[in-house]
């Protein structure tokens, strides 16, 4: 009986799908009938993205992309290409391949991104033969409209799913524009993906699904990735412009009533002694007009796209708004000039993750970050506070012990005012220099003053460390001295002919306190470190550089501890095999493994006295540091 | 009774083992034992005699609704009369309309108890009962400090098989554990123990039993019988608990003792971060920045947070307290003394046509909330469904909790009187949008309420 009932049903479907097929316009020549359902996708479509679309896979996880130039530009998600380095917000991922459909693999560079709107920009060297998208009208986008998404969905390669676009006014994700809304299956790994339209032109770039719902899709409008691609490409971020700083509200029905207006776009904020209060603007200014063109807006979709065709203009762009002021009824007219800013990195707030970089003293559990005027407003900071603002406490660390706390603003320590990150950085690791038992903090909270003191453990005080650095940029500089200055070592620094080095941002260079020619098998250090980069090649065939780790390696008292590149030096300093275990960077492997040292392929890897690391990332490094400190 | 059939099993056989040993002639370690049984024994019973029938039973029940039903949770502690008239101490924070259902054995008659002051400091109750006869009340005068490694003992009343009896048990103190109530700690002793009294070996009241502690009578004292005092003079209840809540008026951190011992500072004070204008701390002289070192006579105890339930412990805070205090400023001393205000309490005004509940602004709130000035009037409810909750974007209402109303339909709202004004010429005009002006955090704000929204009819 069973059975009987599912083949009538069988029937039943198959023949009205048969009736549905003949009811259809059908394409092609009429001598050769194709039966086509308006609901698939031409095959000529399929064939014309099918190449553009792009798989990206890191050390982290992956994504979609797709090519939009011959040469290699490809495009995808910001938080595709996200490395992991909690520190450097905006920092991307260290080894990134694209895989093209032909399943070739090639290394990609991010060359830049923006986590909000999330778009990156990616190339890739390939050799001709790359077949970029054709771009779309998303400006012109209409909800129905059909739409299919490609991507990598759960690492599912070349995935094809079709809907239509369900919204393309989407305000209420918290996003800096509107976004469109499919109901194309879209899932993890679609990230970065093309979402086209029925012609397989790009409408946007699918960044994200609502967990747990059922077809609720979400892309970037193409258009606003477009205006993007030039930042991206001159400076590896995406600067915004706008006149520092006031808020808008968009003229919803209730508030044109009671203001009695039709249109414009109301200033709701001006922040105190900003360029916006400079240039003159109110709050309840009503703005009707820019550089004398109307503008108005009623819908937070309208008010999100009158804000981005600003941002995107070039700072320095002289604007006009014209304004109505007053009272209903005695209104007035005024117009007032303003210069576009190029808006500061942002801290993160709300669903921004930010982009300011943390400066993080590990050992004593505090990060801090640049103080900007979006902080006061975030965490209601009083607007003369100077100092720098605690992004970081961990809990049970030097600084929670001290009782600081994230949110604070650290405006002096030992007495001297911190005005910026540079003055923090300087003060406090000349403090912990000095090795002072107790190091007295003064911070802001709320509208009080909290004076501390941070008392550093200082573990490794009685260790004499030389860091021994080769010429040029070394990124892990200034983390590998802070942290072992915070453990309360006495720290030296060694450069080849005593070259200054330069450091981070705004720190002034650092003139090292040894010639490498004075370092030798006789000078007293408990602990020899090698920093990496790409100039520490040149150890390599440095004959008074091997005998010197050489001796390190046979003195029973010294640590001797190498980071990446210098990590090859204690195998081509051992005239024997050498016996401690070690690790390398993956490409140094061999020549270590050929010469029979015995590598491990950890991150850090320490015996007998020889710690050694691949510096992968700043934990990475924490951990060496920890693990040098550890040897006795 | 407690005492249950292998407890008395044992103690026959103990008996027995005596008994036997009588028969023989005793060595001097069994003289010694003897001697030191009997002591025990006079002990315990001089504690008995001591409490007398002033330790009662509570059997508390504390039922709550968590969505899904009715849960009741019962607990069983011990406490004290204090009065012939019913008044009984207990050793936990039961306040007034709690939905806590207290019941108390007294000897062998069970009376419903309510609670009529609670001391959150303390963490204690005085609740009454209306008994048939005369109780006995304890002496709460006659206590002694305990010395560390002394014997105590505990008498507790039980209910078990509702033959009531008291049962005496024995512990060691063993070392004291620091704090405004100083507490001690006990060998083990069962949880229904918690407020029963303990004696030393001469009937000499020394604690009161606590969580696996007890603390030293010789602490409590004094605040009991104030509680018992303000038990019995003055109006009762949670309104008036809270009505009788004293204001030092003072934003209070602990001194970090890292930056005590840097300074030469003593590592117990508490800065006052802030000292309100029109607090009893400012009248008696302390200004914001003063650290204090000296409370009432003594100097601060303990670091951290601890220091600060110490100087509230020690405060007292209630409504006329008398305090006295040193300050250090600019490395001086500077004594101060006064008594405790009543707690500021700010009016609160239900515009039910937005949908909101206002409050004016005190100096405590600009620090609280970070604000800019008193000047406006605090948002502290939004009713779900209202024209101030009915938002531009799911979810999101045009006003919220801590927004500071300036001005409503152009009239500018300073205080909670000029709000209540505009309100009334709204009522009359009966506008259909309002223009509310508001601060929001560090910035401002401008929305317009529909006021249709939320109405039954869909018009005012």
């Amino acid at each position: 009986m069973r059975r009987l009932n599912f083949f009538l049903l069988t029937t039943f479907i198959f023949s009205t799908c048969l009736l549905q097929a003949q009811l259809l316009p059908v394409e092609g020549d009429a001598s050769e009938p194709v039966i086509k359902n308006p609901v698939d996708i031409p095959e000529e479509i399929m064939r014309k993205v099918d190449p553009s679309v792009v798989s990206i896979q890191h050390e982290r996880a992956g994504g979609t992309g797709f090519i939009i130039s011959k040469d290699g530009y490809i495009l995808s998600n910001g938080h595709v290409v996200l490395g992991s380095d909690p520190e450097q917000p905006t920092q991307p991922a260290k080894r990134i391949t694209v895989i093209l459909s032909d399943e070739r693999k090639f290394s990609a560079k991010v060359l830049g991104f923006s986590m909000d709107p999330d778009v990156a920009l990616l190339k890739i060297d390939a050799p001709e033969g790359l077949i970029p998208v054709e771009i779309g009208d998303s400006r012109n986008a209409s909800v129905g409209q059909r739409s299919f998404a490609v991507g990598t969905p759960v690492g599912l390669k070349r995935t094809f799913t079709s809907g239509i676009l369900s919204n393309i006014t989407r305000t209420d994700l918290g996003t800096e524009t509107v976004v469109f809304q499919t109901d194309a299956a879209i899932n993890s790994g679609n990230s970065g993906g093309p979402l086209f339209d029925s012609q397989g032109r790009v409408l946007g770039i699918n960044t994200y699904a609502s967990r747990g719902q059922n077809n609720l899709g979400f892309t970037i409008p193409i258009h606003v990735a477009e205006a993007m691609i030039e930042d991206l490409k001159t400076k590896g971020r995406f600067a915004r412009s706008l006149i520092p700083l006031y808020f808008t509200n968009e003229i919803y029905d209730e508030l044109a009533q009671a203001l009695q207006i039709d249109g414009g776009v109301l200033i709701s904020y001006v922040m105190e002694n900003s360029s916006a209060e400079e240039m003159g603007l109110k709050m309840g200014d009503i703005i009707i007009k820019v550089d004398g063109e109307e503008v108005s807006a009623h819908t937070k979709a309208e008010l999100l796209d009158f804000e981005w065709e600003l941002t995107i203009l070039p700072a320095g762009t002289e604007i006009e708004f014209t304004l109505l002021r007053g009272e209903p009824g005695e209104r007035e007219e005024v117009v007032l000039s303003g210069v576009l800013e190029e808006l500061e990195l942002m801290p993160a707030f709300n669903r921004h993750v930010g982009e300011l970089p943390e400066h993080r003293y590990a050992t004593l559990g505090l990060g801090v970050e640049k103080l900007t005027d979006l902080h006061h407003v975030i965490h209601q900071i009083p607007s003369d506070a100077r100092g720098v603002f605690v992004k970081t406490v961990v809990e049970g660390s030097v600084a929670s012990r001290a009782e600081i706390q994230p949110g604070d603003v650290i405006d002096t320590i030992a007495g001297q005012p911190i005005e910026n990150i540079v003055a923090f950085r300087e003060i406090l690791d000349s403090e912990l220099a000095k090795r002072e038992k107790a190091i007295p903090v003064e911070m802001i909270r709320g509208q009080l003053n909290n004076i501390t003191a941070m008392a550093p453990d200082y573990l490794m005080h009685n260790r004499k460390v030389i860091l021994i650095v080769p010429p040029g940029e070394n990124p892990d500089l200034d983390l590998l001295r802070r942290e072992l200055l915070a453990k309360g070592a006495s720290v030296q620094i060694a450069t080849p002919g005593k070259t200054a080095l330069s450091r981070d941002d705004g720190l002034p260079e650092l003139i090292p306190d040894l010639d490498l020619s004075e370092v030798n098998a006789e000078t007293e250090a408990d602990i020899l470190i090698f920093t990496g980069g790409e100039a520490a090649k040149e150890f390599w065939d440095n004959p008074d550089i091997l005998a010197l780790v050489k001796a390190s390696l046979d003195n029973e008292g010294q640590v001797l501890a190498c980071i990446g590149e210098s990590t090859l030096l204690p195998v081509l300093a051992s005239d024997e095999k050498l016996e401690p275990k070690i690790t390398l960077p993956r490409d140094l492997s061999g020549q270590a493994v050929m010469r029979g040292a015995s590598y491990t392929g950890k991150e850090v890897e320490s015996e007998k006295m020889l710690v050694t690391t691949t510096g992968t990332d700043r934990d990475v490094l924490r951990e060496f540091l920890q693990e040098v400190a550890n040897q006795r | 009774m407690m005492l249950n059939t292998s407890h008395s099993r044992l103690f026959f056989l103990f008996l027995t083992l005596l008994l036997f040993a009588g028969c023989n002639t005793p060595s001097a370690l069994e003289r010694r034992d003897r001697k030191t049984y009997a002591a025990i024994q006079r002990s315990l019973e001089s504690a008995k005699e001591a409490a007398g029938d002033g330790v009662v039973f509570f059997e508390v029940e504390n039922t709550s609704n968590d969505g899904r039903g009715q849960k009741t949770r019962k607990v069983n502690f011990a406490g004290l009369v204090l009065t012939e008239e019913g008044h009984l101490l207990a050793p936990f924070n039961i306040p007034a309309g709690s939905g806590t259902r207290v019941v108390a054995w007294v000897g062998e008659r069970r009376y419903l108890a309510r609670s009529v002051k609670v001391d959150d400091n303390l963490g204690m109750t005085i609740l009454k009962i209306e008994p048939l006869s005369d109780l006995t009340p304890i002496s709460l005068k006659d206590y002694r400090e305990i010395e560390i490694g002394e014997m105590v003992y505990t008498v507790i009343a039980t209910d078990e098989d509702r033959e009531f009896e008291k049962f005496v048990f024995q512990a060691f103190s063993q070392g004291i554990v620091q704090g405004r109530y100083r507490q001690y700690s006990l060998s083990p002793i069962p949880d229904i123990a918690r407020g029963a009294p303990l004696y030393d070996s001469f009937g000499n009241l020394t604690g009161l039993v606590a969580q696996s502690n007890a603390w030293i009578f010789a602490d409590l004292a004094q605040d009991i019988e104030e509680l018992l005092a303000r038990a019995l003079n003055g109006k009762t209840g949670a309104d008036q608990d809270k009505s009788e809540e004293g204001w030092f008026g003072a934003i209070l951190a602990p001194i970090n003792p890292d930056y005590a011992r840097l300074a030469d500072l003593p590592p117990s004070g508490l800065w006052l971060s802030h000292v309100f204008e029109d607090s009893a701390a400012y009248e008696a002289g302390f200004r914001s920045g003063d650290l204090l070192i000296e409370l009432n006579g003594s100097p601060m105890r303990m670091t951290g947070s601890r220091a600060y339930r110490y100087f509230l412990q020690t405060l007292r805070p209630i409504e006329n307290a008398p305090f006295s205090a040193v300050v250090i400023r600019d490395g001086k001393r500077v004594k101060g003394k006064g008594k405790l205000f009543k707690r500021p309490e700010q009016d609160t005004l239900l515009a039910d046509d937005l949908g909101i509940t206002v409050s004016e602004i005190h100096e405590t709130m600009v620090i609280r909330f970070n604000l800019k000035e008193t000047e406006g009037v605090m948002v502290t409810a939004v009713k779900s469904g209202s024209p101030a909750a009915t938002g531009r974007t799911f979810g999101e209402p045009l006003l919220r909790n801590g927004d500071v109303i300036v001005s409503i339909g152009g009239v500018p709202t300073p205080d909670l009187q000029s709000f209540g004004e505009a309100l009334e010429k709204i009522r009359k005009e009966k506008p259909l949008v309002l223009l509310v002006q508001f601060q929001r955090a560090s910035t401002t704000g401008l929305e317009a309420l529909n006021l249709r929204i939320g109405t039954e009819k869909g018009d005012l």
